[in-house]
Order: C-alpha cells, then structure tokens, then sequence
C-alpha cells in the first residue's frame, strides 16, 4: 500500500476503501497477515489510520493471531500514535532506520539522525504488544567497517526481534547514482560491500539471530510472517497505486500514475497495469528463486524437478555445491551466505 | 570503324581526387548520358562504393566524339580506385593506350597518384596529366604542376587545368585526348587474344566479361578458351555499353567491349586471363597474368551461432560478385563454426564484412586480420599457414617467413619525425626519403605486412594528422624471428586469442593483450587466470578475481517483477559471451585483442 503528499491523502484513502469492493478476494476471507506499507503510512493521522485498517478488516477480518505490520518511519513515531496503530491491531513495527551514523544518514537524505532512531525504536520497546523490525543498509557512501560495528551495536542495545540488512542496490534511478559517478572512492568495492556482509552475518548469529533470508534476521521465531508469503509463493492481495498481487499461478499489478489510479477506481474499475499467468515452468522458477534465498532451502522433490527443466539451472548448482556456496543436507538443498552473495549467478538460469 | 579513330583510356587519380565526376562530365559532354538523366556518379553502382567515394568495379564505356568534323570511339575504362586492387587497375591501363592521371589541385600529388603513374608508366601509356577542381578558391595549379613534373616527372606545361564539377576544360581535355593518345596497335588478322580486364556477375545473363580485344576478333556462336585456366566456353554475345549494352557482330582488335559466354560462375574467369579462340589458339597469352591470391585473413563468426548457415549463403551471394575473396570453414573452440577468410587488402576484408552485416544483416566476430607465412620445418617441408592455431609445435619449425610491403608515403614534411617513428616501430627498414616539393616528402619503406594489417593506416592517419597518403605493393617473403603467442584462460589455451608475432615484440604484446583481458572478462564464480605464453614460457599474467556479489537486496511483492527483469538484462548479457572451460569470455574479448596495441 502507497500513500502520497499530505494534501490529496483523503481522496486517496477513499480510493483505498473503494478498490477493496473492486478486489478479487472473496468477501470475509479471514486475513493472516496485513502489512501497511510501502510508503509511509506513519505519516497518516493516528484516526485515519485506525479508519483505514477497520475499513479492510471489516470486509476481510483479521484471523486469530494475525501478524498486522506498519512501516514507520522513525521521526513520526510518537506515544500518541503508537496508542492508535495498538489500536488498530499492529502487532509489528517495521522502521526504516538505514544506519545509526549521523554522517551515513545525511548521505542517504534521510530526515532522521541517529537519536531519532534510537529514540523511536525504545518508545516500540516500551510497548510489549508491538514486535520492532530495524532495516540496516550496506554499502552507504562513507560506511566502513568500524562504522558498521558501531550500528550494529547500537542496534543490538534497542534489542529488536527482527532485523532486515539491505546491500545498496543501484538498479533503480537514483540520486546515489550520480554521485556514485562522481565520487566512485566514497563507496564500498565489492570486495569490502561482500565483507561487510558476512560480518554482519557473523555479529547477529552470534546474538542469537537466525539468518532466515538473504536480507533478514530473526530471533525467538519473530520472523516476518508476511513477507514469507511472497517466498513461500502464497497468495497476497493488494491495495494501491503500483500494489502487486499473486495468487496461484496468477500475477498483477496496479497501475502506477496516481491519477490513472485514482480514476479508474472512481469509475468502480480495477485500476490494473497488468495482469499474467505464469508457466508451469514460469511457477517453478520463482519457487526456486525465492525458496533458494531461504535458509530453509528446497526440497528434494522441487530441486529434482528444476534440474531437469533448467539445464543451465542444475550445471550452475552443481558448481555451487562444488565451491561449497550451496549444501545439500537430506537432499534438501539450500545456499551459504557466501552463496546468498553470488546468488543471481544460479538465478540468472531460471529466468 | 577504322582503329585510327579510336582511343582507349583511363582515368586514374588518388581517391577523392575528382575521378568519377569528371567521367560523369565526359558521359554528359558527348552525350551518352543527358545532363537531366545523370545519376551522380553514374560509374560507381553499388552504395557501398557512393558512400565511401571508391570504385570497386571497373567499367568500360564507349563514346562518340567528334574532332575537326572526324568522327573517334572514345573508350572510358574504370579502374578500382584502392591499393588492395591494384592488380586490377594494372590490368584495366593494360586494355587502354593512354591515360587521364587527375591531382587535385588543392591536394597535390599523393601516394596514390603515384602509384597508378607507375602503373600507367608500366603499360607504357601515355599520361596526360590533369589538374582539377581549378574552381575551389584554394586551387594552387601551378604548385601542383610543378610537383606532378619533380614527383612523377611529367612535363608540368602539358598539365591541363580542369574543373569536373562545372565542365571548364573537359572539351579541351578530350580534344587533346584524341590527338596525343595513341590509336590501338593490333592485328585483326592474327589468332584472336583478348585481355579479360573485368569481370562481374549479372544474375540474368551470367558472367559478364569485359575485355579488350589485342589481335584477331570476336563472334557470338564461337567457342572461346582461357588460356590461364584452360576453361572453354561459347559465346552468346559482343558487345559495348554506351553506357547502356549494345550487342555488336563482332568485337575486334583494338576494340573494347563486352562479352557473354556460357560462362556461370565468376570464379571460372581470371582478371588478366588471355581469352582465344577454341578451335584456333594464339600460340602464346598476353603478359602480365598473375593469380591474383588473398594477402590478408581473417576468422568470420557469427555472433548467434545459429546464424551459420545464414553467413555460410552470404559469403557464397557475395562470392558471385568478387571472385577475389575466398573462404573456407573453420572452427574455434571458444567461437564455435565460422569461416576464415582471405581478401586482397584491409579495404576489401572491410568492404566484405560490412557488405555481410549491411546486405544480409548478420551480426559477426573477426577475429585479428593475419597474413600467411611460410614455414620450413625441420624435416624440410615448406608449411603454408593462415591461421595462427595451424603453426606447427616450436620443435617442429625450421623458419618463418612473412610477407613485405613496399609502402610509399607521401606527406608534408612536419609529419616526417613521427611517420619515421612508426614505420621503424612496426620493422620497417627505409628504402627512401626524398624532398620533391617544398615542404612535401616521399617515403619509401619495406614493411611486414602484418605489421601494417592491424592498424597502421589509423596510427599514420594520426601521426600525420591526416596529410599522409599512403599506398603499397606486395614484395617477397622475408624471413623474420616469428614466433607463436598463446592466451591461456584457466590454463586452457584459446585458439581464436592466438596470434604469430615477432620475438621481439611478444612481451609487450602478450602484455597488452592480457591487460585487456582482464578489463573485459568479468568477475564470475571462478577466479580467472589469464596467461599469454610462448611455448611454455609464460611472458604474462593477470587475474580477474573471484565474484563476490551479485545478489537481490529485496525481493519482496513488485520487487520480484523487477527483479525478474534484471536478471533476464543479465541473461542477455550471458549469451554474447562463449565458454572457455567454466569461464565465459565475452565476445568483447575477441575483438578487443583485434584493437591491441600493434606496436
């Protein structure tokens, strides 16, 4: 779910609750998990919000002891509106606090420092009903080592139970990007990006951590439960503009110009980009793409069937194994993190 | 027609030096063509010719022209316009009497003006030295007489001042023609003996074969023989184009025109070949036939594999029209299926290749053009390879020789330091240095060919900063301290990355060729060695280390679409390159090693 400027955010969440009729999810399907987010809906008045999450539940009713998530952004996380997302049902608070270096921060343009942070992410620790998600970030410009261990130490004090660790992407347009042109030395090598990765591999298993996905750590089974739907490959519904939605072998995706959005729901249409089925063949892929960026691995069954479909796909996984990147273990098949690291080397013979 | 009133000529010139337009001008004055229906450039039919301002195939035309009220056959005959076809301009001024030399009058005399002087010279033709594009306001006619007298030793008073572009002078210039240039010698009543000088492929009527008939005549209906190939044929029809074909009786002595025999495939006729008559044969051929072989080969492969059966017809189509290009398959193993194929010069392999990516739109690798050496092995034997993987083991080799080149230069005397440079750079030794005009100099040097196949005439176009003209011929077999340098990936040699280079130059070329190597190869699972090797000393080494990172940070509902595309960009990516063992070596490799560092 998207929200946008301040200003257009009733017409907006008025479209939510109108494209929630248009959806094609059976009235009263009980929800296992609901995750508010992509965007920022800590932005959203606490009354709003609590508006918003009783307009889907009461179409689709939580089930008992559904994991309800909100992304947050941590300068908007205040006593007030903790008391309304509680209320609403949030059992999960998702902050993206990047780094806690002030330096690293100002490079990614972030609002927030790090006693913002650290402050938002106690006021989460106070309240025994909320799980607290840290989102950590490698490869910042200027990032190094030292300052990594001091982040992870901060974060480890805040006692988080789930913790998501992103190497720097650049596929997407970016203003790091150009500076990254700019000044080339100011960000991490391969080499040192690599390093800093299994570093912070090595930092939270020590800590009792377990490194569940490629990007995400968990400790006293507080694994992110909805996100496990996408790599489990089961079905997810969506709201908003560019939501995406699977369900079986089918995928779509709304549109993403919020105008186009916003009419398309005003006309009672479902404001669709696009909508495909995938290939048995296609399904296979995926599961093996997400199941293999699982620490749980793949099945005998399903790997037997992805080397017998994927040629490329088995020859590359047998090099894998051979330089130890991936195991096998009672024929379950699964990826070391040094293997996590290389991982689009296998994947790139699924697609 | 009497054969005092014909006259047979060419009209030689360096390149851009205003050939075609002023035999578009010469069509136009004695109204063969009508100034409304000139196509620019009416001589040069194929694109690819227009576009790079060089004639490929020569043609012949024959035009009326009056003098004092005598009515004279004049006979235009085109000549390729490059060095790589030098030969066959030789044998087009051997069909003619006289010839028009054009220089530029803002450019001069140049290496190529030279070159087809020599020629002309050669075949004993009379020269009449032409000035053009008198019009340009940069025009110095009377310093470019003067170098046309001190560099080739033509009178400078006779030069005639010409613009081809507006047609002042072009009357004069063939009133002149007619009365200095001699009338065809011959016997008509002799056994026949004509020059075959050109030749083409007409997917109508055949080879179409342009000759120029020496003694004897002949008919449609007779049985004609070749006397270099000994292949007989029967003719179908005579005739001269004018500019469009005119069937004729017969085509005589001292006469220029075409003929069509039953003859199917260009390869079945020699450019230079003497044609006679089957059943009553001249008892000798004309001189000058030389079998004209290719000097200069290179590997062709397609990029997708699957195209091989697309290039495999291409080169065949293209083989119809130039006779002078051979191929023959060959496989790599990091390439795959292709063809090596050999061309007459640097100009040719790159008209032919692009002729194949242009006209059949295939996308290919060439590999690094070589030349063919000689080698003696040990038990005696003489070896001839074209391709470096074909060299016998180092135990085996007696000695190599290589192909030379006579190269002359031509330029303004400040870029004389840096051209000597080069020249000595890629093992020449100067044969001449000579002041022939203020501030122009000659040079003369012998030269390996490979040395020059790579990328001399960019380094001499740079050198010179554009004022150097360049042309050569090919000399003998030398013999040089070659040697084999191999490109090991993994340890695994790369046949399609071998090259023969002088002992002298291996370090640094095997230097060079591993540096590169190791920008393009990208990091993958392994890490990668690369090597470059003599026998089995290893003269250099790099490693490409180990990937450590390629991964999806997120994967999470719309990122998984994304993802899914970015990986798809990386499959892409993936199918240029060719395995080599487990490393796979981008096809960027193979033509990176092309552009190495030659010196």
């Amino acid at each position: 779910m998207v929200t946008t400027q301040t200003q257009s955010m009733g017409r907006y969440l008025q479209a939510l609750e109108a494209e929630l009729e248009l959806i094609d999810l059976e009235p009263g399907t009980a929800l296992e998990t609901l995750y508010l987010g992509g965007g920022t809906p800590s932005l959203l008045p606490g009354l709003d919000f609590q508006r918003l999450v009783r307009s889907i539940t009461r179409r689709f009713p939580l089930a008992t002891g559904a994991e309800v998530t909100a992304e947050a952004n941590p300068e908007d996380v205040t006593p007030e509106r903790l008391d309304a997302w509680i209320e609403a049902g949030v059992t999960r608070i998702s902050m993206g606090v990047q780094s806690f270096d002030d330096a690293e921060l100002r490079a990614l343009d972030r609002r927030h420092d790090r006693r913002t942070a650290c402050r938002a992410a106690a006021l989460v620790r106070k309240r025994s009903e909320l799980e607290l998600n840290l989102d950590l970030m490698l490869g910042i410009p200027g990032q190094d080592r030292t300052s990594l261990q001091t982040s992870l130490s901060v974060l480890l004090d805040l006692a988080p139970a789930h913790v998501s660790v992103y190497l720097l992407e650049m596929d997407k347009p970016h203003r790091l990007r150009a500076l990254k042109r700019r000044y080339p030395e100011r960000f991490a090598g391969e080499e040192d990006s690599a390093g800093m990765y299994l570093e912070v591999h090595e930092i939270l298993t020590g800590r009792g951590f377990e490194h569940y996905e490629v990007s995400n750590f968990a400790r006293g089974g507080s694994r992110a439960r909805h996100n496990l739907r996408y790599w489990h490959c089961r079905p997810v519904h969506a709201l908003g503009v560019a939501a995406h939605g699977a369900e079986g072998r089918r995928r779509w995706a709304n549109l993403e110009n919020i105008p186009a959005y916003l009419e398309a729901v005003d006309e009672r249409i479902r404001p669709l980009a696009w909508a495909t089925v995938l290939s048995s063949r296609e399904c296979l892929a995926e599961e093996l793409l997400m199941g293999l960026r699982l620490e749980e691995g793949v099945s005998p069954a399903r790997i037997a069937e992805g080397r017998s479909l994927f040629p490329d796909f088995s020859r590359r996984l047998d090099e894998f194994l051979d330089l130890g990147l991936a195991v096998e273990k009672n024929g379950r098949c699964r990826l070391e993190p040094r293997g996590w690291l290389v991982s689009n080397e296998l994947f790139v013979t699924l697609v | 027609m009497n054969n005092d009133r014909i006259r047979n000529f060419s009209i030689i010139a360096h390149i851009d030096h205003g050939k075609s337009t002023l035999a578009d001008r010469i069509l136009e004055l004695t109204g063969a063509v009508s100034a409304r229906d000139m196509k620019e450039q009416l001589l040069d039919d194929m694109d690819l010719e227009r576009e790079r301002g060089i004639t490929i195939k020569a043609h012949a035309v024959s035009l009326p022209w009056t003098v004092d009220g005598e009515e004279y056959r004049l006979n235009l005959i085109d000549t390729p316009g490059h060095v790589d076809f030098s030969y066959e301009v030789s044998r087009s001024l051997a069909a003619c009497e006289g010839a028009l030399l054009v220089v530029d009058a803002t450019q001069g005399v140049e290496a190529q003006t030279l070159a087809n002087a020599y020629l002309a010279l050669e075949n004993d033709l009379e020269i009449i030295p032409v000035i053009n594009k008198i019009d340009l306001p940069s025009a110095e006619p009377e310093r470019v007489a003067e170098q046309i007298e001190q560099v080739i030793g033509l009178p400078a008073e006779e030069a005639l001042l010409v613009s081809a572009k507006t047609g002042e002078g072009v009357r004069e210039l063939l009133d002149l023609l007619v009365e200095k240039v001699p009338p065809p010698a011959g016997d008509p009543g002799a056994p026949l003996r004509a020059l075959l000088f050109d030749a083409w492929y007409d997917s109508y009527r055949g080879v179409c074969c342009l000759v120029r008939v020496v003694d004897g005549r002949v008919k449609p209906k007779q049985a004609i023989r070749f006397m270099a190939t000994g292949a007989s044929f029967d003719v179908e029809e005579v005739g001269r184009f004018s500019p469009k074909p005119e069937p004729l009786d017969a085509l005589e002595a001292g006469q220029v025109g075409y003929v069509f025999a039953t003859i199917k495939e260009l390869h079945q006729t020699r450019v230079g070949d003497t044609i006679t008559l089957d059943r009553e044969p001249a008892v000798a051929p004309l001189e000058g036939f030389q079998d004209i072989k290719p000097v200069v080969f290179a590997g062709l492969y397609p990029v997708d594999s699957a195209d091989y059966g697309d290039l495999r017809d291409a080169l065949d189509k293209l083989r119809l029209n130039d006779a002078s290009f051979t191929f023959e398959p060959d496989t790599s193993q990091a390439l795959g299926f292709g063809f090596r194929c050999g061309y007459l010069g640097l100009l040719h392999m790159e008209i032919i290749q692009q002729r194949l990516e242009r006209e059949f739109n295939l996308d290919l690798i060439t590999t690094a053009p070589g030349v063919r050496y000689r080698v003696i092995t040990t038990a005696g034997e003489t070896v001839w390879v074209e391709n470096p993987k074909d060299l016998p083991g180092p135990g085996e080799i007696d000695s190599i020789a290589e192909p030379m080149i006579d190269a002359t230069i031509l330029t303004k005397d400040e870029a004389v330091g840096p051209i000597l440079k080069l020249c000595e750079e890629r093992r020449g030794v100067q044969k001449r240095l000579e002041y022939v005009g203020p501030q122009r100099v000659l040079i003369e040097y012998r030269l390996p060919l490979a040395e020059v196949v790579l990328d001399f005439y960019d380094k001499l176009k740079s050198v010179s900063r554009g004022y150097a003209s360049f042309d050569y011929q090919i000399a003998a077999y030398e013999p040089g301290d070659l040697v084999k340098l191999d490109i090991l990936v993994n340890g695994e040699p790369v046949d399609a990355l071998s090259i023969i280079v002088h002992q002298e130059k291996a370090y640094e070329r095997g230097q060079s060729v591993v540096s590169t190597l190791k920008r393009v190869i990208p990091r993958q699972l392994y890490e990668v060695v690369i090597q470059a090797a003599v026998g089995k000393r290893v003269i250099s080494r790099a490693v490409v280390k180990a990937l450590r990172k390629n991964v999806l940070a997120k994967c999470y509902g719309g990122d998984i679409t994304r993802k899914k595309k970015l990986l798809e960009k990386q499959k892409a990516g993936k199918k240029r390159m060719k395995k080599v063992g487990r490393i796979e070596v981008p096809q960027e490799a193979f033509l990176a090693v092309l552009k190495v560092e030659g010196s």
